[in-house]
């Protein structure tokens, strides 16, 4: 059994703050991860950590933030736990594309191959999940950490332990290989 | 044809990905994850630590376990090295050895200067040429599994998880 939080807690008062954190947690989970199965075990955890400090999260507005901070940090140390093995095959052959997904996304009359003005938004939005989800860690993690959880680029350098030059170029070359993908679909709008 | 511009083109990648993202809406949590939260909390006790993986464990007790895996390695060398040692061990006078608790250890030292005493016959029996030749052998074999696995890899592995309700990428 869980430490219970100081003072009364009732299950359906904890459940209730729960539905109203429980998609961003596991939002912020699944992108860092990009595994569905690991993103609710780290949900788990993080609501359980949650549970032992609810007298202070209550009603507290940093709540949200402590959440997310958590399950940022939770995210990470799963990967480097379980992912560092296979960074250095993931880092192997990785081409750079960049230049030709730049031209196309610079050129005001460029091609839009099969368009799919008719996409369902959700289904749109599912697409390039899907293609974030496939970038490989170092290039995903950054963009997560940078456009999601809107880290700057000093504090996404100390999270990850790299210098800000490397994670400028991994960050380059995901958005880029992301913008590759969706262009290849006719998601870019 | 556009004059190459480094910046210009990172500052449109970058637009052009926080304009496609921020548009993404957060990801609906499993229906099940309520639950599980709910029943962990009125679950059974944790593992205790002992019982889970040595990265749980208290710093003070991984330090610890490593410390004594380092003094069974340092003895084993030792035993292994010094045949002198096991002999002088199992030399020891009945008196000593007839000690409650004796046996087990002399049953270990007897064992383990038998497995040094066939080892050194065997080494001694096998040419050198072959002991270099297996050592070749085995580190070719790492090799090539390695790149073997490092191919398969790279040309087969899907992406880590495809979202509830996505298809595969293209």
């Amino acid at each position: 059994v869980q430490k219970p939080p100081t003072g009364t807690v009732t299950q359906a008062e904890f459940a209730a703050f729960m539905r109203a954190y429980q998609d961003m947690v596991y939002s912020t989970a699944v992108r860092l991860t990009a595994s569905d199965a690991h993103a609710e075990d780290i949900a788990q955890e993080v609501f359980l950590k949650a549970y032992a400090q609810f007298a202070m999260l209550r009603d507290n507005p940093a709540a949200g933030g402590w959440l997310r901070t958590v399950a940022t940090n939770l995210s990470l140390n799963h990967l480097s736990r379980y992912r560092k093995r296979w960074r250095f095959f993931s880092e192997l052959a990785n081409e750079d594309e960049s230049g030709e997904t730049i031209d196309l996304l610079l050129r005001p009359d460029r091609a839009r191959d099969g368009l799919l003005e008719d996409l369902a938004a959700g289904h749109r939005a599912a697409r390039i999940e899907a293609h974030l989800a496939a970038l490989p860690d170092h290039q995903r993690v950054p963009i997560v950490l940078f456009h999601f959880e809107g880290l700057p680029y000093e504090d996404i350098a100390a999270l990850l332990g790299v210098s800000i030059a490397k994670l400028k170029t991994d960050l380059h070359r995901g958005r880029a290989e992301l913008a590759r993908r969706c262009l290849k679909e006719g998601l870019d709008r | 044809m556009t004059p190459h511009d480094p910046d210009r083109e990172h500052d449109a990648l970058a637009r052009w990905t926080a304009q496609v993202l921020e548009r993404q809406p957060a990801l609906k949590a499993p229906r099940t994850l309520e639950d599980r939260v709910l029943a962990a909390l009125d679950g059974p006790a944790p593992t205790p630590w002992w019982r889970q993986s040595i990265f749980r464990w208290p710093p003070a007790a991984r330090i610890g376990f490593i410390v004594a895996s380092m003094a069974c390695l340092w003895l084993s060398v030792v035993v292994w090295t010094f045949p002198e040692f096991a002999g002088a061990v199992s030399a020891t006078p009945m008196t000593v050895s007839a000690l409650p608790g004796f046996a087990p250890v002399r049953l270990l030292v007897d064992t383990v200067s038998a497995l040094q005493t066939t080892s050194s016959i065997v080494a001694r029996a096998v040419p050198l040429s072959w002991w270099y030749g297996g050592f070749g052998l085995v580190v070719a074999t790492y090799a090539m599994v390695f790149g073997l696995g490092a191919f398969g890899y790279r040309t087969f592995r899907r992406p880590p998880s495809l979202l509830p309700g996505t298809g595969p990428c293209p």
